[in-house]
């Protein structure tokens, strides 16, 4: 029984992988089909799990896949082609949803 | 036949699945598709993103001009009526450049098309192009754009300039439908003698956008966009 507790007790506290998430504000994202070209180009790379992005916080996040990465560069750079600029960016371990939903009001 | 085919175009746009609406999709291989009637014009048209900053496409457009001529030639009437025109032509839009700020992003469009006109101040088809330029400001709440496009053939000089602004009604995310109210002030040459104001509600949701309006004639203008991508 002690065991059977020990293993459960050790499962319970081994951290779930979590992905990362890129999250970045960006300049000059004013309307959905703005929005649109940014996710749609983000999707292409075919490394993101889920996207959020947000006109009034004017932000993009991108979730990535598991054992995926995308440098902080190449991130700006996509964005850059897409005709958006990039100010701030970080990578944090939270999901798109996570993102999403802290930002509703 | 070109209106039987201009007629089979604008429902193809309208109606098929396989497309979408404008100016362009902002990213590579979106597909554009519009369709805008208002008293006196008909115009559909699709488009295909080579890349963020540029489309290549079709159009159609059908014109009856508001203002009936009447032209001579020693003295012998050579037409006397409303003009019409339907022109075909392959488009190409062009992003030149875009300056973006934390609030607002503003650009400057080219546009243009090559193809044939048809009408009825002429027999046969003719060479027509159409070369324009736009510029606009865009913020989550604020709208304003001027665009000039010559719309030419032999004996056709439907040169017009647009000016639109507007304002939505509140800021909405990515995935909410946003109301705009937008005026439209648009001139166009050998089409009307005056400058036709048009105020529009207009609704854009992810990759749709839909105008509805009324001129100064009180005849509806009415244009929708849908971009489409396979992914």
């Amino acid at each position: 029984m002690n065991k059977l507790l020990f293993v459960v007790a050790t499962i319970a506290l081994i951290p779930v992988a979590q992905s990362d998430t890129i999250k970045a504000s960006v300049n000059g994202m004013v309307c959905a089909f703005c929005a649109q070209g940014i996710e749609k180009n983000l999707q292409a790379t075919g490394k993101t799990k889920d996207i959020f992005v947000s006109l009034k916080q004017k932000v993009v996040a991108a979730e990535l896949k598991e054992g995926e990465k995308i440098s902080h560069d190449d991130f700006k750079a996509l964005v850059k082609d897409s005709g958006y600029t990039v100010t701030k960016i970080e990578t944090v371990k939270l999901s798109a949803n996570e993102i999403r939903a802290a930002t509703k009001p | 036949m070109l209106r039987i085919h201009l007629f089979a175009a604008i429902f193809a746009t309208a109606f098929s699945s396989l497309c979408a609406a404008a100016p362009m999709a902002y990213f590579t291989g979106g597909v554009m598709t519009m369709v805008e009637t208002s008293s006196g014009e008909r115009e559909a048209g699709a488009n295909y993103a080579l890349s963020p900053r540029d489309a290549l496409g079709f159009r159609v457009a059908w014109m009856e001009s508001r203002r009936p001529v009447s032209e001579h030639s020693h003295g012998a009437a050579l037409f006397s009526g409303k003009p019409k025109h339907e022109t075909v032509e392959f488009t190409y839009t062009r992003l030149i450049q875009r300056w973006n700020t934390e609030e607002a992003q503003v650009n400057i469009w080219t546009l243009g098309g090559l193809g044939l006109a048809r009408g009825n101040t002429f027999s046969g088809e003719r060479f027509a192009y159409s070369p324009g330029l736009q510029f606009d400001v865009e913020t989550t709440r604020v709208y304003f754009s001027l665009k000039g496009q010559m719309h030419r053939a032999r004996g056709v000089n439907n040169d017009m300039g647009v000016m639109r602004a507007g304002f939505s009604f509140w800021e909405s995310e990515y995935d909410a439908t946003q109301p705009w109210f937008i005026i439209e002030a648009k001139r166009t040459r050998e089409f009307s003698e005056k400058i036709e104001i048009t105020p529009m509600l207009r609704f854009i949701n992810k990759q749709f956008f839909a105008e509805i309006g009324i001129d100064q004639d009180k005849k509806v203008k009415a244009g929708l966009m849908v971009v489409f991508s396979r992914m």
